[in-house]
């Protein structure tokens, strides 16, 4: 019988999952299915906080990220493959080898459900192959087949290729030749287009001599309460369908590059290297030049593409037909046009959409790559770099040509800067020296997204304290964009000013709860869309309602409520404060191992760009990130989070509120625990 | 969705006038794109040149890359 759910595995009883981890171990060639722990679906979910807690058990600390012994996760949650708003989504995890501390990425694709529907929530990988392999899984059957044909391509020729091996139907994971050639920011790429790039994993799957995962699955899944499911599901559907920001339709139509212009306006779209936030060739590079100068209508829905059971088919598809860069295609999203365009200071977007695409293709985080190639623009802009440096390469903002051949010398680390580059900005001024430091833009390692920290205060602190490095997507605070109604800010977080995003006020209980609820979305294996940026996630719904002038009655309001979702599926007793509870749990796992892993309280910070130099000019002119401000927020942080504000340890007694007496023991033998009063 | 054999593209039967052709002589799917229809042979078949889409941008290393043609 195939596996329903868990119900084929033993006492495994738990609805949405399908009850099994898949670990490969990569040396031996072995691969075994082991039975999903219990316990750890209801303290961690699934996904990044199932990931989390595995690698905490798993990998030895003093492992090297690129070393045989370190182990990578990729994982589902839940609600993955469920009927539902955004249930595509997957999670890979593993010890960074850009920043050697917490690895964690996270892609909307049909990888995750195909995988559930082989009967696996997850597939855990260690060891190192003696040659290159690809792992084929087809429902029960999981192989290790040679890859030695595929190593050196691209992930675009590897994904079909794979395809053509095993069918149209397959779905895959792929590293390209950055990852083997060692960039410390190499992807693992989904189906293409599908990115999980940042933090460098897919350099820790090629270290494996793993070029790939493929995965087919024809089985089931079972929810435990189906009637109390679909009326939950249905809660989500209608949730975002009437959403304002949905009913518009114009990040359907664009896709996320809708923030170039967006971002422009409200003034933090990172400009040259983050001198500035304001670009002043952003409608060149925007989501509605993509949209008139390369969409294609291939697809069924003219240019839009989906992740699995989507409403909102955000990733957006072009294909350039003429000119020096035809033959590009794939999908674009505002990072990667924000990356290689407003940040290089390049407006010319056939020139940052071959640029992204080949970052893709590379099998490297665009994030990292764009911002590496910035950083080394502005070097030169300030004479730290010479022309004996730059082996030929006009390097200078605004430069398109030169951004694009960077980006090949990068993947093949070729010449002193593509090496330097390949091991990020950061390593790279720590190479260089003279001073170039200060023009970084990194936290913990990681290079900054596309969002002025300077302008918008929740998503700068978030930077600070986010446990992957420098990034949105552990909280995603767009609340403070949107020009929500204050009471909704004070109601929520304490404060009118959080729907502010040039103001402190309330922005760490926003931040905290925002993180909170993405580990919610992250572990059960739904977008973030739900939970930031569409606000159909309870209460928000419920709360602007509150305060609209004009009020609708509250039974017709709709929201997304994991709590009834996730217990309706899984069957798991659920509340809204316990999710709360389980987002602090899984930031406290996620700091345990970044502790254990060598991090200091001292990397809780912001770059000196954004402390000390006011942004130039533009609607954010004037406006900086003060470092006093950012110490006040640490601490009210610190305290939320159960963290002692010396060391930057948790306590003990936090730990045990969230039933993590074990890592707190092991914490406690490594001189990384805190206790209340300090003893 | 079937994908087409020579361009390996899959073929959207969704949309309105499109259908996966069938080669007679292989017996192969291909897209409009490969189909010779007066012969009813995709163009491998009928010895037509096929157009490839070019997959892949990157550059490799003078090590790897395949040998110049003759």
């Amino acid at each position: 019988m195939h596996p329903q759910g868990g119900l084929a595995l033993g006492d495994f009883k738990y609805g949405g999952y399908a009850g099994a981890l898949l670990f490969a171990d990569l040396s031996k060639g072995t691969v075994k299915k082991v039975p999903l722990e219990k316990e750890w679906c209801t303290l961690y979910l699934g996904g990044r906080g199932r990931d989390a807690r595995l690698l905490f058990e798993k990998q030895d600390p003093a492992a090297g990220p690129l070393s045989p012994e370190s182990h990578i996760c990729i994982s589902t949650g839940p609600l993955t493959g469920l009927l539902g708003p955004t249930t595509g989504r997957v999670n890979v995890a593993g010890r960074s080898p850009q920043t050697g501390i917490y690895g964690n990425s996270n892609a909307g694709t049909n990888f995750g459900p195909e995988l559930k529907y082989a009967g696996y929530d997850g597939v855990v990988m260690t060891g190192r192959a003696s040659k290159p392999v690809y792992l084929n899984i087809h429902d029960s059957e999981a192989v290790l087949k040679d890859a030695s044909n595929l190593w050196g391509e691209g992930v675009f020729e590897t994904t079909a290729r794979i395809l053509e091996e095993e069918g149209p139907e397959t779905k895959v994971a792929a590293v390209g030749p950055a990852a083997e050639r060692g960039v410390l920011f190499g992807s693992v790429i989904f189906d293409f287009w599908d990115a999980a790039a940042r933090t460098g994993l897919g350099t820790v799957l090629a270290s494996k001599n793993l070029k790939a995962v493929a995965v087919r699955g024809t089985g089931a899944l079972s929810v435990s309460d189906p009637q109390a499911y679909m009326e939950a599901a249905r809660d989500g559907w209608l949730a975002v369908l009437e959403d304002p920001g949905f009913r518009t339709g114009e990040h359907s139509a664009l896709g996320t590059s809708i923030c170039v212009n967006w971002g422009n306006a409200q003034g933090w779209l990172p400009t040259r290297n983050f001198k500035e936030s304001y670009f002043e060739g952003a409608d060149r590079i925007s989501g509605e030049e993509f949209r008139d100068l390369f969409s294609t209508k291939e697809a069924p829905i003219p240019a839009g593409r989906a992740c699995f059971s989507c409403p909102n088919r955000c990733k957006r598809f072009g294909r350039i037909e003429e000119g020096k860069y035809a033959g590009t295609k794939g999908n674009i999203e505002f990072e990667g046009v924000a990356a290689f365009g407003s940040k290089c200071g390049v407006d010319d977007l056939a020139a940052v959409f071959h640029a992204y695409m080949l970052a893709n293709d590379y099998g490297m985080d665009c994030i990292s790559a764009g911002n590496t190639i910035a950083f080394y623009m502005e070097l030169v802009e300030k004479g730290i770099l010479g022309p004996s440096d730059l082996d030929g390469v006009e390097l200078r903002f605004g430069n398109a040509d030169a951004m694009v051949e960077m980006v090949h010398r990068i993947a093949n680390r070729e010449g002193r800067l593509g090496e330097l580059g390949a091991l990020g900005s950061e390593r790279a001024a720590q190479a260089i020296g003279k001073g170039s430091e200060a023009y970084l833009n990194t936290v913990k390692g990681l290079e900054t997204i596309a969002c002025d920290p300077r302008a918008s205060k929740a998503f700068g602190f978030g930077y600070a304290v986010a446990s992957r490095g420098s990034d949105h997507l552990r909280a995603h605070p767009v609340f403070e964009m949107l020009k929500m109604n204050g009471e909704v800010g004070r109601e929520l977080f304490g404060s009118p000013e959080a729907v502010d995003l040039r103001k402190y006020g309330g922005k760490v209980r926003l931040l905290v709860w925002h993180e909170n609820t993405a580990v919610v979305t992250d572990s059960a294996g739904s977008c973030r869309f739900m939970q930031a940026s569409y606000y159909a996630e309870y209460p928000v719904p419920e709360l602007v309602n509150k305060y609209a002038k004009r009020k609708k009655d509250p039974s017709a309001v709709h929201s997304i409520k994991y709590h009834k979702w996730l217990e309706a599926a899984t069957g798991i007793p659920t509340s809204y404060e316990g999710l709360l509870e389980l987002g602090d749990r899984v930031i406290n796992m996620e700091r345990a191992l970044n502790l254990q892993w060598g991090l200091k309280k001292e990397q809780d910070t912001l770059p000196r760009r954004f402390l000390r130099e006011a942004i130039p000019k533009g609607p954010a002119k004037g406006e900086l990130f003060d470092p006093e401000k950012l110490q006040e927020m640490l601490k009210e942080y610190y305290n939320l989070r159960g963290w002692d504000w010396e060391t930057g340890h948790p306590l003990e007694e936090h730990l045990g509120q969230l039933q993590m007496g074990d890592v707190a023991a092991r914490l406690a033998g490594k001189g990384l625990l805190a206790r209340k009063g300090g003893a | 969705m079937p994908v087409c054999k020579l361009c390996r593209q899959r073929i959207d039967l969704s949309r309105t006038g499109v259908r996966a052709h069938r080669c007679e002589q292989c017996g192969a799917a291909v897209c409009a794109e490969h189909f010779e229809p007066s012969r009813r042979l995709c163009h491998s078949c009928a010895g037509l040149p096929v157009h490839q889409k070019r997959r892949s941008f990157i550059r490799k290393p003078a090590a790897q890359a395949p040998p110049p043609k003759q």
